[in-house]
């Protein structure tokens, strides 16, 4: 009796000296990060992808041994939690990463909204926060020094779509702007509106129409009368397919027709049908890209090995988006050979590199001054990247032809 | 042997609640000393929802009359506080004007539909809830619009800056908590529950209903406004979509169910009970917790559908005559 007791005692001490002894070594050797995403709620789908993102790249750091710190490899931990798509929540998980969990550094939510009450938090902390899906301008402008955003934001996503147009034959001269009233419409199409002025165009006709507009005539009937060279249009796939089919009806067509979104998805195309050959669209990233880079080699590569870890699952832009901001962090921690946050800092703020979702160049906002949206026109009905031309598969098609 | 009836029973029980409430207060107070960053964080979100829970008790559990869209004034203490600290107001003077601003609101919009009764009066809050959104979205300028409205940050480090804001919040859980005690005793708490069990009957006697409704209702929006125009400051960037969001108000709806309506401190432990919960049931599980959330509220309804106060007192009632009995 006596002898069994004294036996469990000392296999229970053993146990915990082995927990505790386990534990030390871990918290050592192990970079811990911290990615509160929005697994429920209005953002559910987008954080899904998102965090898938940033599990692929978990995985492949830690197949190859963990990130070189110095000389030696250190393991990466991300611990994920929900934000249930709320600001509140997402302010009170970043701070339970920080201050309970331990982490050393953030990879951020999906949207602005939320990834605006997480940097609060964590800039406070001075913990580096990668915040690929947070393209709002206005988080970049209240002068934090630790969230930095891969991919490119909203007012300079339709740039490439602009600069497109005077290396057409025949450029255009005049363009008319339409979307809903709503946050990233409204950026975009103000940043249009600019960049269309400095390009020597003459803006014939813009307008805000109500989100959720059921019926587009009054616009499409505007635009017929201002007969533009080129249409803008800064709206969602449910009314820019809307005011596409009201424009043929009335027989409207402008030579070139460009969304602020990808006209890849299959909703868009299955919808408009022939309609939709030689749209163009925007995306921040396209798995036909060419760039090149460390980790992970190329999209090609990204898309084969994404598909065998996620079980056939195709990476869409939010979730490359992902992967490239924990890329970013990786490339810095490995450039200044330590995971304090100052080095971190000033280690990315040296990055001038290719990697397989574009270039990476950071300024002091943390805004990658280098990244730029890719331009993709519906060919065949398929979208096929055409600008900028370097990673172009198919020349542009300008003109459209008219709407069948 | 003192039945809990007689008067000094309750005396010596109101005597003995206050000095627990008082202690606690003293507790909470002294908190930020022990309490990590995090924890501070968690107990700063149930001192809002206890302060917006109060709020909704001023109008639900007193008036009764069922403001669903109550969280509305919460979305105008974040806005108003927004706009005047954006405007250069310190955020002393920008909490001042959410709280004003929010009773305002109150104000004008209930004279007309306070006069609305029954479900007709909760739609038409639901109704303004959704309206104030498209309001600011269309008001646009200093409001941000769609874009959404930044505060000025804190210069402040993190312990400081979440300890004040942790004091704040607790002090408009402590007032407006004294507040609805306060009202109860006056004679204008006596014509709210006059209304509540009987409008008409309280017409009758003498009292201006809907003057009497309208001003608890600037009442229950001022209290909902303050912890609006501090949670604006804390959380640094407000949109319509979050400011206005209706599950705020649906959540202190069921803090204020599960607490008890119309009593002192039920809001606070419904907000206590319910928060904690949530925050703990949400560590356990990363994708289900919303589910195991919806099935505790279901629960808790089907236990204490008149508030953990009454189920508690009737549960002492059966164990005392099981044992007087015996």
């Amino acid at each position: 009796m006596m002898h069994r007791r004294t036996l469990v005692k000392s296999v229970a001490a053993l146990g915990l000296a082995t927990l505790f002894g386990a534990g030390t070594a871990a918290a050592q050797d192990k970079i811990k990060i911290g990615a509160a995403v929005s697994l429920t709620g209005n953002f559910a789908r987008e954080g899904h992808l998102l965090k898938n993102g940033y599990a692929y790249w978990e995985k492949l750091v830690n197949d190859a041994g963990g990130i070189k710190v110095g000389d030696k490899k250190m393991p990466v931990e991300v611990i994920y939690y929900d934000d249930e798509s709320k600001p509140q929540t997402s302010a009170r998980l970043t701070e339970k990463l920080i201050t309970e969990d331990g982490v050393g550094f953030i990879l951020g939510p999906y949207s602005s909204g939320i990834a605006t009450a997480t940097a609060a938090i964590s800039e406070k902390y001075k913990v580096i926060t990668m915040t690929p899906m947070a393209t709002a301008d206005s988080l970049y402008q209240r002068g934090y020094k630790y969230i930095f955003c891969p991919a490119p934001l909203a007012s300079t996503t339709l740039d490439p779509m602009l600069a497109l147009l005077k290396t057409v034959k025949d450029p255009p001269k005049t363009i008319a702007i339409a979307g809903p009233d709503d946050l990233f419409p409204n950026v975009f199409a103000g940043a249009a509106q600019k960049k269309a002025e400095a390009e020597g165009l003459k803006v014939v006709y813009s307008t805000k129409y109500p989100k959720g507009s059921a019926d587009l005539s009054s616009v499409a009937t505007a635009l017929k009368e201002s007969n533009p060279d080129v249409l803008i249009l800064t709206g969602y796939v449910q009314d820019s397919i809307l005011l596409i089919k009201t424009l043929q009806t009335l027989k409207v067509n402008p030579k070139l027709i460009g969304f602020a979104f990808a006209v890849g998805i299959p909703d868009f195309l299955n919808a408009l049908g022939p309609a939709a050959e030689d749209l163009f669209g925007v995306q921040i990233w396209d798995p036909a890209l060419t760039y090149k880079g460390p980790v992970v080699a190329d999209s090609a590569t990204y898309v084969e090995t994404f598909k065998k870890q996620f079980g056939g699952e195709v990476p869409t832009y939010i979730t490359a988006a992902g992967t490239a901001g924990a890329l970013s962090l990786q490339l810095a921690i490995e450039k200044a050979g330590s995971i304090d946050p100052v080095k971190v800092r000033e280690a990315m703020l040296q990055l001038d590199t290719d990697t397989f979702f574009g270039p990476v160049k950071y300024n002091d906002a943390g805004v990658d001054v280098k990244a730029s949206a890719v331009v993709a026109q519906v060919q065949g009905g398929k979208a096929v990247p055409v600008y900028p031309p370097a990673i172009a598969a198919a020349p542009v098609v300008y003109p459209r032809k008219p709407f069948p | 042997m003192i039945s809990p009836s007689s008067p000094s029973g309750a005396r010596r029980r109101a005597l003995l609640f206050w000095a627990f409430f008082a202690a606690g207060a003293v507790v909470l107070a002294l908190a930020p000393l022990a309490l990590n960053n995090y924890w501070l964080r968690v107990l700063t979100t149930v001192f809002m929802y206890a302060t917006v829970t109060q709020g909704l008790n001023v109008i639900v559990g007193l008036t009764g009359y069922h403001a669903f869209g109550n969280a509305v004034f919460f979305g105008f203490g974040a806005y108003a506080c927004g706009v005047a600290m954006t405007l250069g107001a310190p955020f002393p003077v920008a909490l001042v004007a959410a709280v004003a601003f929010s009773a305002l609101v109150a104000g004008i919009v209930g004279w007309p539909i306070l006069r609305l009764r029954g479900h007709y009066f909760a739609i038409a809050t639901v109704a303004l809830n959704l309206a104030a959104i498209q309001l600011v979205i269309q008001v646009g300028g200093v409001t941000g619009g769609a874009e959404g409205l930044p505060l000025p940050l804190s210069d402040l480090p993190p312990g400081p800056l979440y300890r004040a804001i942790y004091l704040v919040m607790l002090a408009g859980m402590v007032v407006s908590t004294l507040l609805v005690a306060f009202i109860l005793i006056r004679p204008f708490g006596y014509a709210l529950r006059a209304i509540r069990d009987g409008e008409r009957a309280a017409g009758v006697m003498g009292i201006d209903t809907t003057a009497t409704k309208v001003a608890a209702w600037a009442i229950s929006a001022g209290i909902t406004g303050f912890a609006g125009g501090v949670w604006a400051y804390w959380i640094t960037f407000i949109e319509p979509a979050s400011a206005f969001d209706p599950a705020i108000g649906v959540k202190a709806y069921m803090m204020l169910i599960l607490g008890g309506m119309g009593t002192v401190i039920g809001p606070v432990l419904g907000a206590f009970v319910l928060e904690f919960l949530s925050t703990l049931v949400w560590g356990g599980f990363l994708q289900a917790h919303q589910i195991v959330f919806g099935v505790l509220i279901v629960v808790i309804c089907l236990v204490a559908p008149n508030g953990m106060l009454v189920a508690g007192r009737s549960l002492i009632q059966r164990w005392r005559s099981r044992h007087g009995a015996a």
